[in-house]
């Protein structure tokens, strides 16, 4: 069996090293977006997991990873997490963060962020419940970085309607911060 | 946009969070300003949004808790991956089947466990539609055959082949059980009340009726899944079964790890350790063999636990080694309390427990079963076929003991204290317990003469669940149940680990992990915290537990106990800069110590660094003066040497400003390379763009330096550019200069904002450039922040060792600061000493100028590496003398001539001057010997860049050359005795105490005069004029 798969993997292995690099370079970055908006680490791996998977199965011989490669992975990465949160929904584990969510939403006065953690929860938390195409732009522009020009590429929409959203989704996670 | 030009608000309103974010070009910005000038509503629109900016820019910068990596398993999945074949159904299946048996692997956690019961139940459901509870016990064969035990692997059921192939396995020598059978870690404690189900009997007869089961999912019975959604997803994956050949297929493809084996408690030594492969260790003592099928898989032991898996699983469950090593480093910053000694009497009846305890396990291991064919049996059903069966085969020589054994099960109910997981979250009445309960787990398992012992281990494990021992009763009881009441012990943590913990009261999974690798157990209820606010690591769990856990620790913890006190926290003041100060080299006898050995340095940035605190009209700390920095900074105009690669040269003359004393001036001169000497370049630039340097003279003048540099680079130089602000990212990956307007654009388009993860971005950028490493050009990394690092002390020490490494292997770090005030000046220096490289600061477009125009070629060009520089002072000669700086470079005499030892880095054309003040001999003690005459001698050594050959050359300072008077001393000469002596005051070095800055400017000016051509010496005179008027500044 040795000699089967040593010898596969020679075959195979200057795809499996750019495989590797493609990898070791996007993967913390995506780990990081998808944690974001999942809430949940190990979750946020496994949906990483499944998009270099994706990525990987249509490769062909000879392949190179093109410019658009890590548009294509943020994209994907964010279609796979709001996937994974569709998917817990159905299930209690939603009700559970929504419970844990719910008491960071500070109603009046007890829950209310006292110490600086809590308060960026609180925004995160809030940030979680902006529309996924708003939690997109948001992170991307603001976490990663990244150019309105890639987060275009990205989501698929002009600059200006980048930016617009971007402004509306601060201007709601405005709202809610002054109402609590 | 109007036609006018002029926006409406609603316009101006829309792109309000992107003027705040300065994210709008110059005009669209500039326009936006204007109209915020005088529109109140507008700006009122803009004060709504901006503190929500700040907000979530702060909660975005906070570290995140996302994993950096994928788990080495999935990391294995992913590129295993096999392009698209035409099996595509199959195919889905299989990433489907990856992510069930990660859940597991990955955290084997009990909860995760624990779905996999239900997996199998459900997949019952499906497939038979009902299902009853069953068991078969097969005839006693008198014993021969070895205790092999298998757990049927769905297609070993069929194939007979690997059954036969089980056979040759070697016998488990079965003698040494007392060993094998130490005690536990986890001691049970009490056991709560058992409630055997009383309405059933073993129903044997009905197993002729069941389907033998072939399905993947069988074996999943082991696996689980973690959510519901992912059981879910399993159900409708699995519903239908799967078609015998599709299976095949699967099983092919996904490598399925098909080899189990168990490990001792006692072996739990050695399963940090322990990366084994193959079937040669079933041979080994306490390791048995229980399946065998395909060969995948590697063994992992882990406790008393059943693992199975791909390669890949120790490292999963146990953390990968650098993990587990940087685990290990912290915390053997946490201090054991001392604890008092058990008093005797609760020594004495734990003692008997345990006795009882090792008795029953001893028992439990001789009774000998036969054979178990386990189909999806209830887990009710199987202790009782147990029970049974210990009393039944129990062979037991001595009359007087109770035969067979006493296992109760315990399972959660509604009322149960025990929180349940998830998978059990709706348990039936225990009414219905008699039918196929949906919370009970269900076991298929088949072996031949397995020791009760070993039965009851791979039931509970199938079923997810575990067996305490207290006295003679087992009780089966869920995996999380906690065998003993929680306890909260806090442990003090030393300052030096604190950085490395995570953040305020989170619960850290991997430290979890770490202990869980190292068999401490986690039942519900318990955490381990971090609480900053009391600088302590909270940890609750049973006491059993958290026994194993100090034992743990202990290991870890070579330190010598420490009394609980409360540990003293530096207060740093985090926001101003840091400087580190280095002392003063003091004046040494030349008897005792006739050699002065350092490693060249030829930053300049403490005196950039000191102008810029001066234009602002203010001294600087004095930390950060370093003497060498300000005497390099200027030229001492040395003639490049045309053939060697240095040169040497020395100028001796009486000191103007030591009484008494010489200044001996040593000056080595590196060649210029000639313009095809010159190497291509191969850079990486690791650009800050964080908040904080979000200012023209930091960010507009990095913009500007590269410009610059671009334009002076050739077409065949390569750059890539990362930007780090909270995160670091490629923003272009190595092109090649002839696409120069793809950089500059790349140059141009960077935007600030978020906290400084340098951390990051050194990792990230030693990643590039190893994936880019060009032979034969001169590959550097080069850094260009403010240095307002966020980085934890262990991080620091992280990037540092790994810079030095990759400085050994030919990629070498420059550093260039920029901007005052957050500035981290010792991070920067030790980045780049570390990298082999230079550290400038630039505070200006002309230093800029100097550096990336001017000195670009001595900056990529490395000529020597590891240029060290020794002194050999006559004793005959020379009574004492002192270095004047480069005091954090002080090498020991012998290593000198010791290569490995890291020294500086001198660039093309590059020159270092050092400074020695000497006290000589009086005449008269002089003897006149042959060596009279020499007063020193100056040996450099480097390595050279183009061959990597060591060179050694030297050089005598003769008294003859020493000159009469200070003035009579060349101009360069007394430049240098001037700067150095600014630099001394500027340090408070007290032996320069007394000097004034006007004593130094008088000896000054008529330098300056002679030197009107070099704008640097008339700066320098305008500092020293005005330096006697100004306070320190510290910020």
């Amino acid at each position: 069996m040795d000699g089967t798969i040593t010898g596969e993997k020679h075959g195979s292995s200057s795809r499996m090293i750019r495989m590797e690099a493609i990898v070791a370079e996007h993967e913390t970055a995506l780990l990081r977006y998808a944690t974001r908006i999942l809430n949940n680490p190990f979750a946020a791996q496994d949906v990483v997991q499944n998009v270099f998977i994706k990525l990987f199965k249509g490769w062909k011989k000879g392949m190179r990873p093109s410019k658009q490669l890590k548009s294509w992975l943020y994209r994907v990465t964010h279609n796979e997490a709001i996937d994974h949160i569709r998917r817990e929904s159905r299930h209690r584990l939603l009700h559970k963060r929504h419970a844990e969510e719910k008491a960071n939403d500070c109603p009046d006065g007890d829950n209310c962020p006292v110490t600086h953690d809590e308060r960026r929860e609180m925004v995160l938390g809030l940030l979680r419940k902006l529309q996924p195409r708003e939690q997109q732009v948001v992170l991307l522009r603001l976490e990663e970085g990244l150019s309105y020009r890639e987060i275009s590429e990205i989501t698929g929409r002009s600059e200006g309607s980048v930016g617009n959203i971007l402004h509306h989704a601060v201007r709601k996670l405005a709202k809610s911060l002054n109402v609590s | 946009m109007n036609a006018d030009g002029n926006m409406k608000c609603e316009e101006i309103r829309e792109l309000l969070t992107r003027y705040l974010l300065g994210d709008l070009d110059e005009a669209t910005a500039s326009e936006v300003g204007a109209h915020l000038e005088k529109c109140d509503g507008c700006r009122a629109a803009a004060r709504e949004i901006e503190p929500t900016l700040d907000l979530l820019r702060d909660a975005l910068a906070a570290p995140s808790k996302a994993p950096e990596h994928l788990t080495s398993l999935q990391y294995q999945r992913i590129i295993n991956i096999r392009p698209v074949s035409i099996r595509r159904t199959v195919k889905e299946r299989l990433s489907r089947i990856s992510q069930i048996d990660w859940w597991i692997t990955k955290h084997h956690r009990p909860l995760a466990v624990a779905a996999a019961a239900l997996v199998v139940v459900g997949f019952f459901w499906v497939l038979i539609g009902s299902m009853v509870p069953m068991f078969k016990m097969g005839e006693v064969v008198s014993g021969l055959e070895p205790a092999a035990v298998q757990i049927m692997e769905p297609e070993a059921i069929e194939e007979l082949d690997e059954i036969e192939e089980i056979k040759e396995i070697p016998p488990v020598p079965s003698e040494p059980i007392d060993e094998v059978f130490t005690p536990d870690v986890s001691m049970p404690h009490e056991t709560p009340p058992a409630t055997p189900p009383s309405d059933f009997s073993p129903q044997p007869a009905e197993f002729d009726a069941v389907a033998i089961i072939k399905s993947p999912v069988i074996m999943k019975g082991i696996y689980g899944s973690r959510s519901p959604g992912m059981r879910g997803s399993t159900l409708r994956q699995y519903g239908g079964g799967m078609a015998g050949e599709a299976e095949q297929e699967f099983f092919a493809e996904e490598d399925l790890p098909l080899e189990i084996t168990f490990a001792e408690p006692q072996d739990r030594d050695e399963v940090m350790t322990k990366r084994k492969k193959g079937k040669a260790k079933s041979e080994e003592k306490s390791v048995k063999r229980i399946a065998v099928g395909d060969k995948k898989g590697n063994e992992s032991e882990r406790g008393d636990f059943i693992a199975m898996g791909p390669a890949s699983v120790v490292e999963e469950q146990l953390l990968s080694e650098e993990q587990s090593a940087k685990l290990q480093a912290l915390l053997s910053g946490i201090q054991l309390p001392k604890r008092e000694s058990i008093s005797e009497q609760a020594r004495r009846e734990r003692e008997k427990v345990e006795e009882a305890r090792k008795r029953t396990l001893k028992k439990l291991d001789k009774i000998v079963i036969p054979e178990i064919n386990f189909k999806q049996a209830n887990i009710r059903d199987v202790v009782d076929f147990l029970t049974e069966a210990t009393v039944e085969f129990d062979s037991s020589a001595d009359p007087d003991e109770k035969k067979g054994a006493n296992i109760i099960l315990n399972l959660p109910s509604a009322a149960a204290p025990i929180e349940p997981p998830d998978i059990f979250a709706e348990p039936e009445d225990e009414a219905d317990l008699k039918s196929v309960g949906v919370e009970t787990p269900l076991i298929t398992f088949s072996a031949r003469y397995i020791s009760t012992l070993e039965a009851l281990k791979i039931v509970t494990e199938v079923a997810n669940l575990k067996y305490n021992i207290n006295g003679e009763n087992i009780s089966v009881v869920p995996r999380d149940a906690p065998e003993g009441d929680i306890i909260v012990r806090a442990y003090d943590v030393l300052p030096s680990a604190k950085e490395d913990l995570p953040a305020d009261g989170q619960e850290d999974l991997s430290l979890k992990q770490f202990f869980a690798g190292t068999g401490v157990r986690w039942p519900a209820g318990s955490s381990i915290k971090y609480i900053p606010s009391i600088g302590k690591l909270v940890v609750a769990n049973t006491e059993d537990n958290l026994e194993a856990f100090e034992n743990v620790l202990a290991e870890l913890n070579v330190r010598e106990e420490e009394p609980p006190e409360e540990a003293k926290v530096e207060e740093k003041d985090l926001t101003g800069p840091r400087f580190k100060a280095v002392g003063v080299n003091p004046f040494y006898s030349v008897s005792e110590r006739p050699f002065s050995t350092f490693a060249i340095d030829v930053d300049t940035a403490a005196y950039t660094l000191t102008r810029n605190y001066m234009q602002r009209g203010f001294l600087p700390p004095a930390e950060a003066v370093r003497t060498e920095e300000f005497v390099n900074f200027f030229d001492y105009a040395y003639k490049p040497p045309l053939r060697k690669t240095f040169r040497i040269y020395t100028e001796c003359a009486p000191s103007k400003f030591g009484r008494g004393l010489h200044l001996l001036k040593i000056g080595v001169k590196g060649k210029r390379l000639g313009r095809e000497e010159k190497r291509s370049a191969a850079l990486t630039f690791v650009i800050d763009t964080s908040g904080s340097m979000n200012t023209f003279d930091r960010i507009g003048l990095v913009k500007k330096s590269l410009h610059m540099l671009i334009e002076r680079l050739a077409p065949s130089d390569r750059i890539a550019i990362i930007q780090f602000g909270s995160h670091a990212r490629l923003i272009l990956d190595h092109t090649f200069v002839s696409e120069k307007e793809k950089i500059l654009a790349s140059v141009d388009g960077l935007q600030t904002s978020g906290s400084t993860n340098l951390e990051e971005a050194m990792k990230l950028a030693y990643h590039i450039a190893a994936r880019n490493f060009a032979g034969g050009f001169a590959n550097r990394i080069l850094v260009m922040s403010d240095g307002a690092a966020n980085l934890g002390a262990g991080a620091a020490e992280e990037i540092l060792n790994a810079v030095e490494q990759f400085s050994g292997q030919g990629i070498y770090c420059s550093v260039f600061g920029f901007g005052i005030g957050t500035y981290n000046d010792e991070m920067l220096e030790v980045l780049a000493n570390k990298g082999d490289g230079t550290y400038t600061f630039i505070d200006s477009e002309e230093e800029a100028k100097r550096v990336f125009v001017d000195d670009l070629a001595a900056t990529l060009n490395t000529i020597g590496s590891d240029v060290k520089i020794q002194v050999q002072f006559n004793p005959k000669v020379v009574k004492c003398y002192r270095q004047l700086g480069y005091e954090n470079r002080q090498l020991k005499k012998e290593q000198f001539r010791d290569d490995t030892v890291d020294a500086g880095e001198v660039g093309s054309g590059q020159a270092v001057t050092a400074l020695y003040e000497m006290q000589l001999q009086a005449d008269d003690r002089r003897q006149s010997t042959e060596d009279s005459d020499i007063l020193a001698t100056v040996r450099v050594r480097y390595r050279r860049a183009d061959n990597g050959v060591v060179e050694e050359m030297e050089r005598a300072v003769r008294i003859s050359d020493v000159m009469p008077s200070f003035d009579e001393a060349g101009q360069r000469f007394r430049l240098a005795a001037c700067v150095a002596e600014f630099a001394e005051i500027l340090r408070a070095c007290p032996h320069a105490a007394g000097s004034t800055y006007e004593d130094v400017a008088k000896a000054f000016r008529p330098v300056a005069l002679e030197l009107n051509l070099d704008k640097r010496v008339g700066e320098l005179l305008r500092m020293v004029e005005n330096a006697s008027g100004m306070s320190r500044g510290n910020f």
